[in-house]
């Protein structure tokens, strides 16, 4: 009977303790699922083209958890989106400082550097991912693009020489291999690129365009108008149309 | 005779008067001064200037960012194997830039010649943003 009160009390202490863990406990889960919620209605919004009220909603999920670096993250997405390319360049970087090793961010910075016409911090950024993944289809063809941005087609057609060789369906690498070479007047190269993303699609209006391009600098008035004909025939780009149709105009003259 | 001889001579004055005149009228429209036309471009140096610019080249189109990371949206493991992907996910591949959203005018060859920088396209704006 003498230890009936200090068990008792003991019993008591625990009961609270366990009470308030639990509340304390349940608090943290209804905490979670909140910022869950929102996150998920954030990326719901951000697929649907929402933008500004997905932004929204990873506002919401930060003001509930300040260091939630997937909120900060997909914000960085609709600022993109939004086309504040500084604010989401900033945002990527706050990802990435908070956790070096998130690789989309550091990906995804090197694009909004694109944006930015910062081609050298792109380019470097592009050149760290390939040196620790040397076979990142996408990390290549950036870098051709950083490159080809910068006045280097000659870079340029190497790096999406070896998008193309790491992933040959890759259409855009095709066509992007093409006009850097074009650029660099290796019309062989240009063409043989071409006829490659032709092959992979042939209502391709762009590479015709680039064919036709390719005929006219190698002399052949007649092949390139039966180029640019079919080019403005399935583009869907107004302003290519009316390219092809002024390039015609000046050919049949 | 005096007064008819110079009537024919003021005659053969007045028509040569008149044809010098015509002439001279002539001349003046054959070689009168012409607003100066702007050159039209031809169909290389158009196709050349339409290759320089910005929305010639390709990007991944809607797969130019790594998706959203998240409750909904890729796991954190899924977004790092995109970056580090041997091949595109998904997609279909075609023209995703288009010359449109550079404005109607992209065509018109720039002063400094057809091979201008590719920084501020005709919207100033830089080369992204599309999704």
């Amino acid at each position: 009977m003498k230890l009936a009160k200090p068990v008792f009390l003991a019993a008591l202490l625990l009961g609270f303790a366990s009470t308030y863990a639990g509340v304390a406990s349940a608090d943290g889960f209804f905490h979670r699922l909140r910022v869950d919620s929102l996150m998920s209605d954030g990326i719901t919004l951000y697929h649907s083209g929402d933008y500004k009220e997905s932004l929204g909603k990873f506002d919401a999920a930060l003001s509930l958890s300040s260091d939630n670096v997937e909120a900060r993250y997909d914000r960085g997405l609709d600022l993109y989106a939004m086309g504040r390319y500084d604010d989401a360049a900033m945002e990527f970087r706050a990802c990435l400082k908070q956790q070096p090793d998130f690789m989309p961010a550091l990906f995804n910075l090197g694009v909004t550097e694109l944006a930015l016409n910062d081609s050298d911090a792109a380019r470097s950024i592009f050149l760290q991912i390939i040196n620790d993944h040397p076979n990142s289809v996408r990390a290549h063809f950036d870098m051709g693009l950083s490159k080809f941005l910068s006045g280097q087609p000659d870079q340029a057609a190497r790096e999406f020489a070896v998008a193309s060789l790491l992933h040959p369906q890759y259409v855009q690498a095709h066509y992007d291999r093409a006009l850097a070479e074009y650029r660099t007047g290796n019309l062989v190269a240009a063409d043989s690129e071409a006829g490659e993303a032709l092959k992979l699609n042939n209502s391709y209006a762009k590479a015709y365009f680039l064919r036709g391009a390719i005929r006219l600098r190698q002399g052949n008035s007649a092949a390139a108008k039966g180029q640019f004909e079919t080019a403005a025939r399935v583009a869907s780009d107004p302003v290519l149309k009316s390219l092809c149709t002024q390039i015609l105009a000046q050919i049949g003259a | 005779m005096k007064t008819r001889a110079a009537r024919l001579t003021f005659k053969i004055f007045r028509f040569a008067m008149l044809g010098g005149a015509l002439a001279l009228l002539t001349f003046a429209v054959q070689h009168r001064a012409v607003p100066a036309q702007a050159s039209v471009p031809g169909a290389l140096e158009i196709a050349d200037h339409a290759l320089t610019i910005p929305a010639a080249v390709e990007d991944e189109g809607p797969y130019r960012l790594i998706d959203p990371v998240g409750p909904g949206g890729l796991t954190r493991d899924a977004a790092i194997g995109e970056v580090v992907a041997s091949t595109m996910q998904g997609g279909n591949y075609g023209d995703h830039q288009y010359y449109s959203q550079y404005g109607p005018q992209i065509y018109a060859p720039p002063a400094s010649g057809p091979h201008g920088g590719y920084n501020g396209g005709p919207h100033g704006g830089g080369w992204g943003g599309h999704r």
